[in-house]
Protein backbone atom coordinates (compact mmCIF):
# COMPACT_ATOMS: atom_id res chain seq x y z
CA UNK A 1 0.00 0.00 0.00
CA UNK A 2 2.52 2.52 1.17
CA UNK A 3 4.57 1.67 -1.87
CA UNK A 4 1.83 3.11 -4.03
CA UNK A 5 1.20 5.96 -1.61
CA UNK A 6 4.71 7.27 -2.18
CA UNK A 7 5.19 7.70 -5.92
CA UNK A 8 8.21 9.90 -5.26
CA UNK A 9 10.03 7.27 -3.25
CA UNK A 10 12.44 7.36 -6.17
CA UNK A 11 16.09 6.69 -5.69
CA UNK A 12 15.53 5.49 -2.20
CA UNK A 13 18.76 6.12 -0.38
CA UNK A 14 18.62 9.89 -0.09
CA UNK A 15 15.04 10.08 1.14
CA UNK A 16 15.03 8.72 4.66
CA UNK A 17 17.93 9.91 6.75
CA UNK A 18 20.39 7.32 7.98
CA UNK A 19 21.47 7.09 11.60
CA UNK A 20 18.92 8.00 14.21
CA UNK A 21 15.30 7.24 13.38
CA UNK A 22 13.27 10.43 13.41
CA UNK A 23 11.82 11.24 16.83
CA UNK A 24 9.20 13.65 18.09
CA UNK A 25 9.98 17.32 18.59
CA UNK A 26 8.29 19.86 20.81
CA UNK A 27 7.17 22.96 19.05
CA UNK A 28 5.53 26.00 20.63
CA UNK A 29 2.49 27.22 18.78
CA UNK A 30 -0.49 29.42 19.48
CA UNK A 31 -2.81 27.59 21.95
CA UNK A 32 -5.74 27.28 19.57
CA UNK A 33 -7.40 24.77 21.86
CA UNK A 34 -8.11 27.55 24.39
CA UNK A 35 -10.31 29.60 22.05
CA UNK A 36 -13.45 27.50 22.41
CA UNK A 37 -13.31 27.17 26.23
CA UNK A 38 -12.76 30.92 26.64
CA UNK A 39 -15.76 31.73 24.44
CA UNK A 40 -17.86 29.17 26.34
CA UNK A 41 -16.88 30.68 29.71
CA UNK A 42 -17.71 34.18 28.51
CA UNK A 43 -21.15 33.10 27.27
CA UNK A 44 -21.79 31.21 30.51
CA UNK A 45 -20.82 34.16 32.69
CA UNK A 46 -22.97 36.52 30.65
CA UNK A 47 -25.96 34.20 30.89
CA UNK A 48 -25.42 33.84 34.61
CA UNK A 49 -25.37 37.62 35.16
CA UNK A 50 -28.60 38.02 33.20
CA UNK A 51 -30.19 35.98 36.06
CA UNK A 52 -32.64 34.15 33.85
CA UNK A 53 -32.51 31.38 36.41
CA UNK A 54 -31.84 31.53 40.15
CA UNK A 55 -28.12 31.67 40.91
CA UNK A 56 -28.33 28.30 42.64
CA UNK A 57 -29.41 26.64 39.39
CA UNK A 58 -27.20 28.74 37.10
CA UNK A 59 -24.18 29.76 39.17
CA UNK A 60 -21.49 32.15 38.01
CA UNK A 61 -18.15 30.92 36.78
CA UNK A 62 -16.54 32.24 39.96
CA UNK A 63 -18.89 30.25 42.18
CA UNK A 64 -18.24 27.06 40.23
CA UNK A 65 -14.47 27.51 40.38
CA UNK A 66 -14.57 28.26 44.11
CA UNK A 67 -16.79 25.24 44.82
CA UNK A 68 -14.65 22.99 42.65
CA UNK A 69 -11.45 24.10 44.39
CA UNK A 70 -13.15 23.78 47.77
CA UNK A 71 -14.06 20.15 47.11
CA UNK A 72 -10.36 19.62 46.53
CA UNK A 73 -8.90 21.72 49.34
CA UNK A 74 -11.62 22.41 51.92
CA UNK A 75 -10.36 25.97 52.31
CA UNK A 76 -13.61 27.94 52.08
CA UNK A 77 -16.26 25.41 52.97
CA UNK A 78 -18.46 26.63 50.08
CA UNK A 79 -18.90 23.05 48.91
CA UNK A 80 -20.47 22.28 52.30
CA UNK A 81 -20.59 18.51 52.88
CA UNK A 82 -18.37 17.98 49.85
CA UNK A 83 -15.71 20.35 51.15
CA UNK A 84 -12.27 18.77 50.88
CA UNK A 85 -13.55 15.28 50.12
CA UNK A 86 -13.05 15.25 46.36
CA UNK A 87 -10.38 12.57 46.54
CA UNK A 88 -12.66 10.24 48.56
CA UNK A 89 -15.16 10.17 45.71
CA UNK A 90 -12.48 10.12 43.06
CA UNK A 91 -10.88 7.07 44.65
CA UNK A 92 -14.25 5.35 45.08
CA UNK A 93 -15.05 5.80 41.38
CA UNK A 94 -11.51 4.98 40.28
CA UNK A 95 -11.43 1.76 42.29
CA UNK A 96 -14.63 0.52 40.63
CA UNK A 97 -13.45 1.56 37.20
CA UNK A 98 -10.07 -0.11 37.61
CA UNK A 99 -11.51 -3.43 38.78
CA UNK A 100 -14.44 -3.50 36.34
CA UNK A 101 -12.34 -2.29 33.44
CA UNK A 102 -9.68 -4.88 34.12
CA UNK A 103 -12.22 -7.72 34.28
CA UNK A 104 -14.12 -6.55 31.18
CA UNK A 105 -11.01 -5.65 29.21
CA UNK A 106 -9.14 -8.88 29.87
CA UNK A 107 -12.15 -11.08 29.13
CA UNK A 108 -12.94 -9.02 26.03
CA UNK A 109 -9.41 -9.44 24.68
CA UNK A 110 -9.19 -13.14 25.55
CA UNK A 111 -12.61 -14.09 24.17
CA UNK A 112 -12.17 -11.79 21.18
CA UNK A 113 -8.82 -13.41 20.42
CA UNK A 114 -10.24 -16.93 20.64
CA UNK A 115 -13.18 -15.90 18.44
CA UNK A 116 -10.76 -14.37 15.95
CA UNK A 117 -8.60 -17.48 15.81
CA UNK A 118 -11.35 -20.11 15.73
CA UNK A 119 -14.22 -19.49 13.34
CA UNK A 120 -16.41 -22.19 14.88
CA UNK A 121 -16.14 -20.61 18.34
CA UNK A 122 -17.09 -17.26 16.80
CA UNK A 123 -20.09 -18.80 15.01
CA UNK A 124 -21.30 -20.31 18.25
CA UNK A 125 -20.79 -17.31 20.49
CA UNK A 126 -21.09 -14.14 18.46
CA UNK A 127 -24.83 -14.14 17.65
CA UNK A 128 -25.69 -14.40 21.35
CA UNK A 129 -23.30 -11.61 22.28
CA UNK A 130 -24.63 -9.40 19.50
CA UNK A 131 -28.12 -9.95 20.89
CA UNK A 132 -27.02 -8.80 24.36
CA UNK A 133 -25.07 -5.83 23.06
CA UNK A 134 -28.01 -3.54 22.17
CA UNK A 135 -29.28 -3.72 25.77
CA UNK A 136 -28.23 -0.38 27.27
CA UNK A 137 -26.05 -0.68 30.34
CA UNK A 138 -28.70 1.25 32.30
CA UNK A 139 -31.15 -1.55 31.60
CA UNK A 140 -28.91 -3.94 33.49
CA UNK A 141 -29.05 -1.88 36.69
CA UNK A 142 -32.14 -3.47 38.28
CA UNK A 143 -30.75 -6.94 37.74
CA UNK A 144 -27.28 -5.87 38.87
CA UNK A 145 -28.69 -4.52 42.14
CA UNK A 146 -30.91 -7.56 42.58
CA UNK A 147 -27.96 -9.89 42.16
CA UNK A 148 -25.13 -7.97 43.78
CA UNK A 149 -26.90 -5.64 46.20
CA UNK A 150 -25.80 -2.10 46.93
CA UNK A 151 -22.13 -0.96 46.91
CA UNK A 152 -19.20 -1.85 44.69
CA UNK A 153 -20.23 -5.14 43.09
CA UNK A 154 -23.15 -3.96 40.90
CA UNK A 155 -21.04 -1.03 39.69
CA UNK A 156 -18.10 -3.30 38.88
CA UNK A 157 -20.44 -5.68 37.08
CA UNK A 158 -21.85 -2.90 34.91
CA UNK A 159 -18.41 -1.50 34.12
CA UNK A 160 -17.06 -4.92 33.19
CA UNK A 161 -20.06 -5.52 30.97
CA UNK A 162 -19.74 -2.13 29.30
CA UNK A 163 -16.01 -2.58 28.73
CA UNK A 164 -16.33 -6.11 27.44
CA UNK A 165 -18.22 -5.45 24.20
CA UNK A 166 -15.92 -2.93 22.51
CA UNK A 167 -12.77 -4.78 23.53
CA UNK A 168 -14.22 -8.09 22.36
CA UNK A 169 -15.36 -6.75 18.99
CA UNK A 170 -12.14 -4.90 18.23
CA UNK A 171 -9.83 -7.67 19.39
CA UNK A 172 -11.74 -10.22 17.34
CA UNK A 173 -11.64 -7.98 14.29
CA UNK A 174 -7.91 -7.33 14.59
CA UNK A 175 -7.11 -11.01 15.04
CA UNK A 176 -9.42 -12.16 12.26
CA UNK A 177 -8.37 -9.69 9.58
CA UNK A 178 -4.61 -9.99 9.69
CA UNK A 179 -3.04 -9.19 6.33
CA UNK A 180 -2.74 -12.67 4.76
CA UNK A 181 0.55 -11.76 3.06
CA UNK A 182 2.15 -11.33 6.49
CA UNK A 183 1.02 -14.84 7.40
CA UNK A 184 2.56 -16.09 4.17
CA UNK A 185 5.78 -14.24 4.94
CA UNK A 186 5.97 -15.90 8.37
CA UNK A 187 5.26 -19.32 6.87
CA UNK A 188 7.99 -19.01 4.25
CA UNK A 189 10.35 -18.00 7.06
CA UNK A 190 9.69 -21.37 8.66
CA UNK A 191 6.85 -20.74 11.11
CA UNK A 192 4.19 -23.38 10.75
CA UNK A 193 2.08 -23.92 13.88
CA UNK A 194 -0.89 -21.74 14.80
CA UNK A 195 0.84 -20.78 18.02
CA UNK A 196 3.99 -19.63 16.18
CA UNK A 197 1.93 -17.64 13.70
CA UNK A 198 -0.08 -16.13 16.55
CA UNK A 199 2.93 -15.01 18.59
CA UNK A 200 4.98 -13.89 15.57
CA UNK A 201 2.34 -12.16 13.47
CA UNK A 202 -1.31 -12.25 14.45
CA UNK A 203 -1.00 -10.76 17.93
CA UNK A 204 1.25 -7.90 16.84
CA UNK A 205 -0.78 -7.04 13.84
CA UNK A 206 -3.97 -7.00 15.96
CA UNK A 207 -2.48 -4.70 18.61
CA UNK A 208 -3.72 -1.43 17.06
CA UNK A 209 -7.28 -2.80 17.05
CA UNK A 210 -6.92 -4.14 20.58
CA UNK A 211 -5.89 -0.70 21.78
CA UNK A 212 -8.77 0.92 19.91
CA UNK A 213 -11.13 -1.41 21.78
CA UNK A 214 -9.44 -0.64 25.08
CA UNK A 215 -9.78 3.11 24.57
CA UNK A 216 -13.45 2.92 23.59
CA UNK A 217 -13.96 0.61 26.56
CA UNK A 218 -12.35 3.10 28.92
CA UNK A 219 -14.79 5.82 27.91
CA UNK A 220 -17.69 3.45 28.41
CA UNK A 221 -16.28 2.39 31.79
CA UNK A 222 -16.55 5.96 33.07
CA UNK A 223 -20.09 6.25 31.70
CA UNK A 224 -20.98 3.05 33.49
CA UNK A 225 -19.49 3.99 36.83
CA UNK A 226 -21.42 7.27 36.92
CA UNK A 227 -24.65 5.52 35.96
CA UNK A 228 -24.17 2.85 38.59
CA UNK A 229 -23.24 5.33 41.30
CA UNK A 230 -26.36 7.39 40.69
CA UNK A 231 -28.51 4.44 41.66
CA UNK A 232 -26.64 1.69 43.42
CA UNK A 233 -23.92 3.28 45.54
CA UNK A 234 -23.38 6.02 48.11
CA UNK A 235 -19.99 7.31 46.94
CA UNK A 236 -18.19 8.36 43.79
CA UNK A 237 -18.76 11.09 41.21
CA UNK A 238 -22.08 9.64 40.07
CA UNK A 239 -23.42 9.71 43.61
CA UNK A 240 -22.08 13.24 44.04
CA UNK A 241 -24.02 14.38 40.96
CA UNK A 242 -27.31 12.86 42.02
CA UNK A 243 -26.94 13.87 45.66
CA UNK A 244 -26.20 17.47 44.62
CA UNK A 245 -29.22 17.44 42.36
CA UNK A 246 -31.40 16.48 45.34
CA UNK A 247 -30.19 19.66 47.03
CA UNK A 248 -30.44 21.69 43.80
CA UNK A 249 -26.74 22.60 44.02
CA UNK A 250 -25.81 23.25 40.39
CA UNK A 251 -22.28 24.34 41.38
CA UNK A 252 -21.69 20.88 42.89
CA UNK A 253 -23.36 19.11 39.96
CA UNK A 254 -21.07 20.94 37.55
CA UNK A 255 -18.05 20.23 39.77
CA UNK A 256 -18.93 16.54 39.57
CA UNK A 257 -19.30 16.73 35.80
CA UNK A 258 -15.98 18.52 35.37
CA UNK A 259 -14.34 15.94 37.64
CA UNK A 260 -15.58 13.09 35.44
CA UNK A 261 -14.34 14.90 32.34
CA UNK A 262 -10.90 15.55 33.80
CA UNK A 263 -10.39 12.08 35.21
CA UNK A 264 -11.79 10.43 32.06
CA UNK A 265 -9.53 12.53 29.87
CA UNK A 266 -6.50 11.81 32.06
CA UNK A 267 -7.03 8.04 31.97
CA UNK A 268 -7.49 8.14 28.20
CA UNK A 269 -4.16 9.97 27.88
CA UNK A 270 -2.55 7.34 30.10
CA UNK A 271 -3.92 4.62 27.84
CA UNK A 272 -2.54 6.49 24.84
CA UNK A 273 0.88 6.69 26.51
CA UNK A 274 0.75 2.96 27.16
CA UNK A 275 -0.22 2.37 23.53
CA UNK A 276 2.74 4.42 22.29
CA UNK A 277 5.08 2.63 24.69
CA UNK A 278 3.94 -0.78 23.46
CA UNK A 279 3.54 0.05 19.78
CA UNK A 280 6.89 1.74 19.27
CA UNK A 281 6.73 1.19 15.52
CA UNK A 282 3.87 3.65 15.07
CA UNK A 283 4.52 7.34 15.39
CA UNK B 1 22.41 -29.48 -14.74
CA UNK B 2 20.64 -30.90 -11.72
CA UNK B 3 16.99 -30.19 -11.10
CA UNK B 4 16.44 -27.93 -8.16
CA UNK B 5 12.77 -27.26 -8.65
CA UNK B 6 10.60 -29.54 -10.69
CA UNK B 7 6.90 -29.27 -11.49
CA UNK B 8 5.31 -32.04 -13.48
CA UNK B 9 1.89 -32.22 -15.20
CA UNK B 10 0.64 -29.36 -13.05
CA UNK B 11 -2.97 -28.32 -13.09
CA UNK B 12 -4.61 -25.76 -10.85
CA UNK B 13 -8.30 -25.17 -11.25
CA UNK B 14 -10.23 -22.61 -9.25
CA UNK B 15 -13.94 -23.24 -8.89
CA UNK B 16 -16.04 -20.15 -8.29
CA UNK B 17 -19.12 -20.11 -6.08
CA UNK B 18 -21.35 -20.20 -9.13
CA UNK B 19 -19.62 -23.41 -10.16
CA UNK B 20 -17.57 -22.01 -13.04
CA UNK B 21 -14.05 -23.45 -13.33
CA UNK B 22 -10.97 -21.39 -14.18
CA UNK B 23 -7.94 -23.31 -15.34
CA UNK B 24 -5.27 -21.05 -13.89
CA UNK B 25 -2.64 -23.61 -14.78
CA UNK B 26 -3.23 -26.29 -17.35
CA UNK B 27 -0.71 -29.02 -17.93
CA UNK B 28 2.51 -27.27 -17.01
CA UNK B 29 5.80 -29.10 -16.68
CA UNK B 30 8.90 -27.12 -15.78
CA UNK B 31 12.28 -27.91 -14.34
CA UNK B 32 14.64 -25.35 -12.92
CA UNK B 33 18.32 -26.13 -12.39
CA UNK B 34 20.46 -25.28 -9.41
CA UNK B 35 21.89 -21.71 -9.55
CA UNK B 36 19.59 -20.92 -12.44
CA UNK B 37 17.65 -17.68 -12.83
CA UNK B 38 14.29 -18.44 -14.46
CA UNK B 39 11.54 -15.91 -15.16
CA UNK B 40 7.88 -16.72 -15.49
CA UNK B 41 6.68 -14.14 -17.98
CA UNK B 42 3.19 -13.51 -19.22
CA UNK B 43 0.09 -11.28 -19.19
CA UNK B 44 -2.06 -11.07 -16.10
CA UNK B 45 -4.20 -14.16 -15.68
CA UNK B 46 -1.65 -16.49 -17.26
CA UNK B 47 -1.10 -18.33 -13.99
CA UNK B 48 2.48 -17.22 -13.37
CA UNK B 49 1.81 -16.25 -9.76
CA UNK B 50 -0.24 -19.41 -9.27
CA UNK B 51 2.74 -21.44 -10.47
CA UNK B 52 5.05 -19.58 -8.10
CA UNK B 53 2.64 -20.20 -5.22
CA UNK B 54 2.77 -23.91 -5.97
CA UNK B 55 6.56 -23.81 -5.63
CA UNK B 56 6.25 -21.73 -2.46
CA UNK B 57 3.73 -24.20 -1.03
CA UNK B 58 1.10 -21.51 -0.44
CA UNK B 59 -1.18 -23.36 -2.84
CA UNK B 60 -1.56 -26.97 -3.95
CA UNK B 61 -1.93 -28.31 -7.49
CA UNK B 62 -5.30 -29.79 -8.43
CA UNK B 63 -3.27 -32.43 -10.24
CA UNK B 64 0.46 -33.01 -10.69
CA UNK B 65 3.41 -32.64 -8.34
CA UNK B 66 6.04 -30.08 -7.37
CA UNK B 67 9.44 -31.09 -6.06
CA UNK B 68 12.38 -29.36 -4.43
CA UNK B 69 15.58 -31.44 -4.63
CA UNK B 70 13.47 -34.48 -5.39
CA UNK B 71 11.27 -34.04 -2.32
CA UNK B 72 7.61 -33.26 -2.89
CA UNK B 73 6.53 -29.77 -1.79
CA UNK B 74 3.43 -29.77 0.42
CA UNK B 75 3.73 -26.61 2.52
CA UNK B 76 5.73 -23.38 2.72
CA UNK B 77 9.14 -23.75 4.30
CA UNK B 78 12.39 -21.96 5.05
CA UNK B 79 14.12 -23.75 2.15
CA UNK B 80 12.16 -21.47 -0.21
CA UNK B 81 12.52 -17.76 0.48
CA UNK B 82 9.78 -15.59 -0.99
CA UNK B 83 9.86 -11.92 -1.95
CA UNK B 84 6.34 -10.56 -2.37
CA UNK B 85 5.12 -7.80 -4.63
CA UNK B 86 4.04 -5.82 -1.57
CA UNK B 87 7.16 -6.03 0.59
CA UNK B 88 5.24 -7.90 3.36
CA UNK B 89 7.65 -6.73 6.05
CA UNK B 90 6.49 -6.93 9.66
CA UNK B 91 5.71 -3.30 10.54
CA UNK B 92 6.34 -3.85 14.26
CA UNK B 93 9.92 -5.03 13.77
CA UNK B 94 12.92 -2.85 13.06
CA UNK B 95 14.73 -3.48 9.78
CA UNK B 96 17.39 -5.60 11.51
CA UNK B 97 14.73 -7.69 13.28
CA UNK B 98 12.82 -8.18 10.05
CA UNK B 99 15.96 -9.48 8.38
CA UNK B 100 16.65 -11.70 11.39
CA UNK B 101 13.06 -12.95 11.68
CA UNK B 102 13.56 -16.29 9.93
CA UNK B 103 13.13 -19.39 12.06
CA UNK B 104 16.50 -20.81 11.05
CA UNK B 105 18.17 -17.57 12.13
CA UNK B 106 16.27 -17.40 15.39
CA UNK B 107 17.61 -20.82 16.25
CA UNK B 108 21.20 -19.56 16.01
CA UNK B 109 23.20 -17.85 18.77
CA UNK B 110 22.48 -14.10 18.97
CA UNK B 111 26.01 -13.07 18.01
CA UNK B 112 25.99 -15.23 14.90
CA UNK B 113 22.54 -13.95 13.96
CA UNK B 114 23.69 -10.35 14.26
CA UNK B 115 26.61 -11.05 11.94
CA UNK B 116 24.40 -12.66 9.32
CA UNK B 117 21.89 -9.81 9.55
CA UNK B 118 24.52 -7.12 9.10
CA UNK B 119 26.10 -9.04 6.23
CA UNK B 120 22.73 -9.26 4.48
CA UNK B 121 21.96 -5.60 5.15
CA UNK B 122 25.35 -4.66 3.72
CA UNK B 123 24.60 -6.74 0.63
CA UNK B 124 21.49 -4.63 -0.08
CA UNK B 125 23.24 -1.42 1.04
CA UNK B 126 21.07 -0.69 4.07
CA UNK B 127 23.49 -1.07 7.00
CA UNK B 128 22.68 2.45 8.14
CA UNK B 129 18.97 1.73 8.31
CA UNK B 130 19.11 -1.27 10.64
CA UNK B 131 17.32 0.56 13.45
CA UNK B 132 14.56 2.01 11.28
CA UNK B 133 11.03 0.70 11.11
CA UNK B 134 9.64 -0.30 7.69
CA UNK B 135 7.26 2.67 7.48
CA UNK B 136 10.28 4.98 7.62
CA UNK B 137 11.66 3.52 4.39
CA UNK B 138 10.86 4.19 0.74
CA UNK B 139 9.28 1.51 -1.44
CA UNK B 140 12.59 0.50 -2.99
CA UNK B 141 14.29 0.23 0.39
CA UNK B 142 11.47 -1.92 1.76
CA UNK B 143 11.91 -4.29 -1.15
CA UNK B 144 15.65 -4.50 -0.47
CA UNK B 145 14.93 -5.40 3.15
CA UNK B 146 12.48 -8.00 1.92
CA UNK B 147 15.19 -9.56 -0.26
CA UNK B 148 17.66 -9.47 2.63
CA UNK B 149 15.11 -11.11 4.93
CA UNK B 150 14.51 -13.95 2.49
CA UNK B 151 18.24 -14.54 1.89
CA UNK B 152 19.24 -14.27 5.57
CA UNK B 153 17.17 -17.35 6.37
CA UNK B 154 19.46 -19.28 3.98
CA UNK B 155 16.91 -20.73 1.57
CA UNK B 156 17.74 -23.15 -1.22
CA UNK B 157 15.81 -21.08 -3.73
CA UNK B 158 14.47 -17.56 -3.94
CA UNK B 159 10.94 -17.09 -5.28
CA UNK B 160 10.12 -13.55 -6.35
CA UNK B 161 6.57 -12.50 -7.22
CA UNK B 162 6.72 -9.33 -9.35
CA UNK B 163 8.94 -7.77 -6.68
CA UNK B 164 9.65 -4.56 -8.59
CA UNK B 165 6.27 -4.03 -10.25
CA UNK B 166 5.11 -1.39 -7.78
CA UNK B 167 8.33 0.65 -7.96
CA UNK B 168 9.06 3.64 -10.18
CA UNK B 169 11.27 3.12 -13.23
CA UNK B 170 14.48 4.49 -11.69
CA UNK B 171 14.26 2.44 -8.52
CA UNK B 172 13.26 -0.61 -10.51
CA UNK B 173 16.31 -0.52 -12.75
CA UNK B 174 18.53 0.10 -9.73
CA UNK B 175 17.11 -2.94 -7.96
CA UNK B 176 17.40 -5.03 -11.12
CA UNK B 177 21.13 -4.43 -11.31
CA UNK B 178 21.48 -5.17 -7.61
CA UNK B 179 19.59 -8.41 -8.06
CA UNK B 180 21.99 -9.45 -10.81
CA UNK B 181 24.90 -8.70 -8.51
CA UNK B 182 23.28 -10.56 -5.59
CA UNK B 183 22.53 -13.52 -7.82
CA UNK B 184 26.12 -13.73 -9.07
CA UNK B 185 27.45 -13.42 -5.50
CA UNK B 186 25.12 -15.97 -3.88
CA UNK B 187 24.45 -18.25 -6.86
CA UNK B 188 20.95 -18.85 -5.52
CA UNK B 189 18.36 -20.51 -7.69
CA UNK B 190 15.85 -17.77 -8.46
CA UNK B 191 12.33 -18.00 -9.88
CA UNK B 192 11.14 -14.56 -10.88
CA UNK B 193 7.58 -13.68 -11.86
CA UNK B 194 7.13 -10.65 -14.10
CA UNK B 195 4.99 -9.22 -16.88
CA UNK B 196 7.80 -6.96 -18.06
CA UNK B 197 9.61 -8.35 -21.13
CA UNK B 198 12.71 -6.20 -20.76
CA UNK B 199 13.03 -7.15 -17.10
CA UNK B 200 12.81 -10.85 -17.94
CA UNK B 201 15.46 -10.62 -20.68
CA UNK B 202 17.70 -8.51 -18.48
CA UNK B 203 17.73 -10.93 -15.55
CA UNK B 204 17.04 -14.47 -16.68
CA UNK B 205 19.01 -17.46 -17.88
CA UNK B 206 15.76 -18.83 -19.21
CA UNK B 207 12.31 -17.31 -19.68
CA UNK B 208 9.16 -19.40 -19.48
CA UNK B 209 6.74 -17.46 -21.67
CA UNK B 210 3.19 -18.14 -20.51
CA UNK B 211 -0.20 -17.56 -22.10
CA UNK B 212 -3.58 -17.14 -20.45
CA UNK B 213 -6.85 -19.08 -20.40
CA UNK B 214 -5.79 -21.76 -19.87
CA UNK B 215 -2.46 -20.86 -18.25
CA UNK B 216 0.25 -22.71 -20.13
CA UNK B 217 3.94 -22.39 -20.84
CA UNK B 218 4.07 -21.57 -24.51
CA UNK B 219 7.80 -21.67 -24.92
CA UNK B 220 10.96 -21.61 -22.88
CA UNK B 221 13.60 -19.23 -24.20
CA UNK B 222 17.27 -19.39 -23.33
CA UNK B 223 18.91 -16.02 -22.90
CA UNK B 224 22.49 -16.76 -23.76
CA UNK B 225 23.99 -13.34 -23.06
CA UNK B 226 26.62 -12.53 -20.42
CA UNK B 227 25.42 -10.58 -17.36
CA UNK B 228 25.17 -7.72 -16.71
CA UNK B 229 23.40 -7.12 -20.00
CA UNK B 230 23.02 -4.05 -22.14
CA UNK B 231 19.33 -3.48 -23.00
CA UNK B 232 20.39 -1.50 -26.07
CA UNK B 233 22.51 -4.21 -27.68
CA UNK B 234 21.19 -5.85 -30.89
CA UNK B 235 21.26 -9.33 -29.34
CA UNK B 236 19.21 -8.13 -26.39
CA UNK B 237 16.67 -6.52 -28.70
CA UNK B 238 16.45 -9.62 -30.84
CA UNK B 239 15.51 -11.73 -27.82
CA UNK B 240 13.03 -9.13 -26.63
CA UNK B 241 11.42 -9.15 -30.09
CA UNK B 242 11.14 -12.91 -30.08
CA UNK B 243 9.52 -12.98 -26.66
CA UNK B 244 7.09 -10.29 -27.73
CA UNK B 245 6.13 -12.26 -30.83
CA UNK B 246 5.43 -15.36 -28.77
CA UNK B 247 3.31 -13.35 -26.36
CA UNK B 248 1.38 -11.75 -29.25
CA UNK B 249 0.76 -15.10 -30.87
CA UNK B 250 -0.71 -16.20 -27.58
CA UNK B 251 -2.96 -13.17 -27.37
CA UNK B 252 -4.13 -13.33 -30.99
CA UNK B 253 -4.83 -17.04 -30.83
CA UNK B 254 -6.95 -16.11 -27.80
CA UNK B 255 -9.04 -13.82 -29.98
CA UNK B 256 -9.81 -16.44 -32.62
Amino acid sequence: MSVIDKPSSGTAMDKASPGKPPGTRFRLSFPYFLIVPVIAIVIWETASRLELLPAMLFPSVGTIVTTALDTLTGWWGTADWYSGVWYVHALASAKRVIIGYFLGGVSGIVIGTIAGMFGLFHKMLDPSLQLLRPIPIVAWIPLAIAWFGIEDQPAIFLIALGTFFPTYINARHGIRYVDPVLIRAARMLGYATSWELFTRVVFWSALPNIFTGLRIGLGIAWMCVVTAEMLAVKSGFGYMLWDSFNFLRADLIITGMISIAVVGYATDRLMLLLQHAVMKWER
Amino acid sequence: MTNKLYGVDLHRTFVSESGGATHAIDNVTISIGAHEFVSLLGPSGCGKTTLLNLFAGFDHPTAGHVYLDGKEISAPGPDRGVVFQEHALFPWLRVEDNVGAGKRLQARPAQERREIVSRQLAMVGLEKFARHYPHQLSGGMKQRVSIARALANEPEVLLMDEPFAALDAMTRSQLQSELIRIWSETRKTIVFVTHNIEEAVLLSDRIAVMTARPGRIREIIEVDLPKPRDPNSPNFNAIERRVREILWEGVSSDLH
